[in-house]
């Protein structure tokens, strides 16, 4: 696959865009904290990192793009637009599992818990095993449920877990219960979807790569979580 | 530059809609995937649900209206899309589609208002031509306004309280019948005898242009509790929302000078007010315009052909256009 590759991130309060080379090199970066604004600022933000990174529109090969959990509001800008930025420039749009790809962007063995805010006390989180080789192996698959019931779900590993993500910030009082929890970054940037999707093709995880949206809980349940 | 054509795009409430419009104002193709299964059970539109189905259903249903109308994507000149009112997560998905189709093309992009492209409905037959008195009727609107020009729109009155459509939606379902209401009513009130029920004649705001329904359909709804057969009350009730409209229609015409009336919204699909309406404008020698068949209801030509005349008068909308889900008072 030639050409460039465009990343998009639009399910947290950050907006990110970001663009690889074919190889997975970073050209450019950008996160922006614009909250509610995703659908207005995307677009000019992926402008400005192609004038950042020196390219054109026609010299994007591909597209990765955050398939959610998240804001259901900012999955749908993403996905919306990365599909018709594929459509329109004739090339590949590969939606990525967020929570994967948070733990694949982590090179030190060990445990790892990507959890959002979903509200309330509820979390959108799974547990991945980070090892030398591969991508990270599902511990605890990702779902919505109660952050205490996630990380009470931890303890038997018997071992350290780096929570990343934005709950364990939102959630300190819980997260200082359970001793074993390490505080990780709370926000990823868009060029982890780009190098996920790279090695998840390498490794034939295609079906990892699906454009569906990844919202984790039925529409007629859903509370709105904080719009893009 | 001449063979430009328009990719009009909609997902403002519950139908996922695309056109394609030449710029000689031809239809090539229009699309609109209904949602309307997916809400029959919740007795009304869900907002999470029918954003989810507009993603879902954006992609689709832009390549069946290109198909339909035999074009290539690389045709496409202009994008043209509803940014408001309408839900917000459903408007999101529409613009944001839009607005990257157009930035990886290099395209321009018009963003355009939902009430005032109903009106715009009405020139798919016929060249837009301004002044041009408009009343919007539907679920969520009741809007009686002058087109001045695409761009200028002067409101002269609204509904205060339920839409015209939302009425006819909620006497239908007091009368066991299913969604949405307007076909049904109009259905049923076909062998009624609207003489049979005295319904409430709203002359709250005879100084104004406004409209109110919301009394109008409480009171149909009382009939049923009094035993009236509900095709009589059906007729009743159309009868009275057709009274209403035209009062401040007639108002409205006499104030503007306007010779014509267009009328368009979900509920000008209704034959009766169609009829009815033709039938009192001819007597003072005036005439209606109404959207072709099909596109009373939500679909993208009207955007496209809002989003053309626009963009020949020199608008263009910038990459960082956002959702409006309430635009008030209403702006093109």
């Amino acid at each position: 696959m030639s050409g460039g590759w465009l990343c998009i991130e639009t399910t947290g309060d950050v907006l990110g865009v970001a663009i690889l080379a074919a190889d997975g090199g970073l050209l450019a970066e950008i996160g922006q904290q614009a909250p509610r604004l995703h659908s207005a600022l995307l677009v000019p933000a992926i402008a400005e990192a192609l004038r950042l990174a020196g390219l054109s529109q026609a010299s994007i090969g591909q597209i990765a793009v955050n398939r959610g959990p998240g804001s259901y509001t900012g999955i749908r800008i993403g996905l919306a637009a990365a599909e018709a930025m594929g459509e329109a420039l004739g090339i590949p749009v590969y939606g990525v599992p967020g929570l994967w790809a948070s733990a694949a962007s982590r090179s030190l063995e060990g445990l790892y818990a990507p959890a959002l805010d979903a509200r309330r006390e509820d979390a959108f989180c799974a547990l991945y095993e980070v090892r030398r080789d591969g991508l990270p192996a599902e511990r605890i698959g990702p779902g919505m449920r109660p952050l205490r019931e996630f990380l009470e779900a931890c303890r038997p590993f018997g071992r350290p877990v780096e929570v990343m993500g934005d709950a364990a910030g939102r959630h300190g009082e819980i997260v200082r219960g359970y001793p074993f929890v390490r505080i990780g970054p709370s926000q990823m940037g868009a060029a982890r979807l780009g190098l996920f999707a790279i090695r998840a093709r390498e490794e034939a995880l295609d079906d990892a790569l699906s454009t569906a949206a990844l919202y984790l809980r039925p529409p007629a349940a859903a509370t709105r979580r904080a719009d893009g | 530059m001449n063979d430009l054509l328009c990719l009009g795009i909609e997902t403002s409430c519950d139908e996922t809609a695309a056109a394609v419009l030449g710029r000689d104002g031809r239809l090539l193709g229009s699309v609109v995937a209904s949602q309307i299964d997916l809400h029959e059970a919740f007795g009304g539109v869900v907002p999470e649900v029918a954003a989810r189905r507009h993603l879902e259903r954006i992609g689709p249903v832009v390549r069946e209206a290109l198909a339909q109308g035999g074009v290539r994507s690389e045709d496409i000149g202009l994008i043209a899309v509803t940014r408001g009112p309408g839900l917000a997560g459903a408007l999101m998905v529409g613009l944001s589609w839009a607005k990257a189709f157009a930035f990886a093309r290099g395209l321009p992009i018009v963003g355009v208002n939902h009430v005032v492209a109903h009106a715009h409905a009405a020139y798919l037959d016929t060249a837009p031509s301004y002044p041009d008195l408009a009343l919007v009727a539907s679920g969520g609107h009741t809007d009686l306004f002058l087109l001045e020009g695409p761009t200028k729109v002067r409101v002269l009155g609204r509904s205060r309280d339920d839409a015209a459509g939302e009425a006819f939606d909620k006497v239908a379902r007091s009368l066991g019948l299913g969604y949405p209401g307007g076909p049904a009513i109009e259905s049923l009130a076909r062998d009624g005898d609207a003489g049979r029920a005295v319904l409430p004649r709203v002359g709250l705001f005879r100084d104004s242009l406004d409209f109110s329904f919301s009394g109008l359909k409480t009171a149909a709804q009382g009939l049923r509790r009094q035993g009236l057969a509900p095709r009589d009350i059906a007729a009743a009730f159309q009868a009275a929302v057709f009274d209403q409209l035209w009062e401040r229609a007639s108002l409205a015409l006499r104030q503007t000078g306007c010779r014509r009336l267009i009328f368009a919204g979900g509920v000008s699909a209704n034959g009766y007010l169609r009829e009815r309406l033709g039938e009192a404008l001819r007597r003072q020698g005036l005439a209606l315009l109404v959207p072709p068949i099909g596109h009373s209801t939500d679909n993208a030509a009207m955007i496209a052909r809002l989003g053309l005349t626009m963009y020949e008068a020199g608008e263009r909308s910038p990459w960082d256009m956002g959702a409006e889900p309430v635009i008030h008072p209403f702006k093109p």
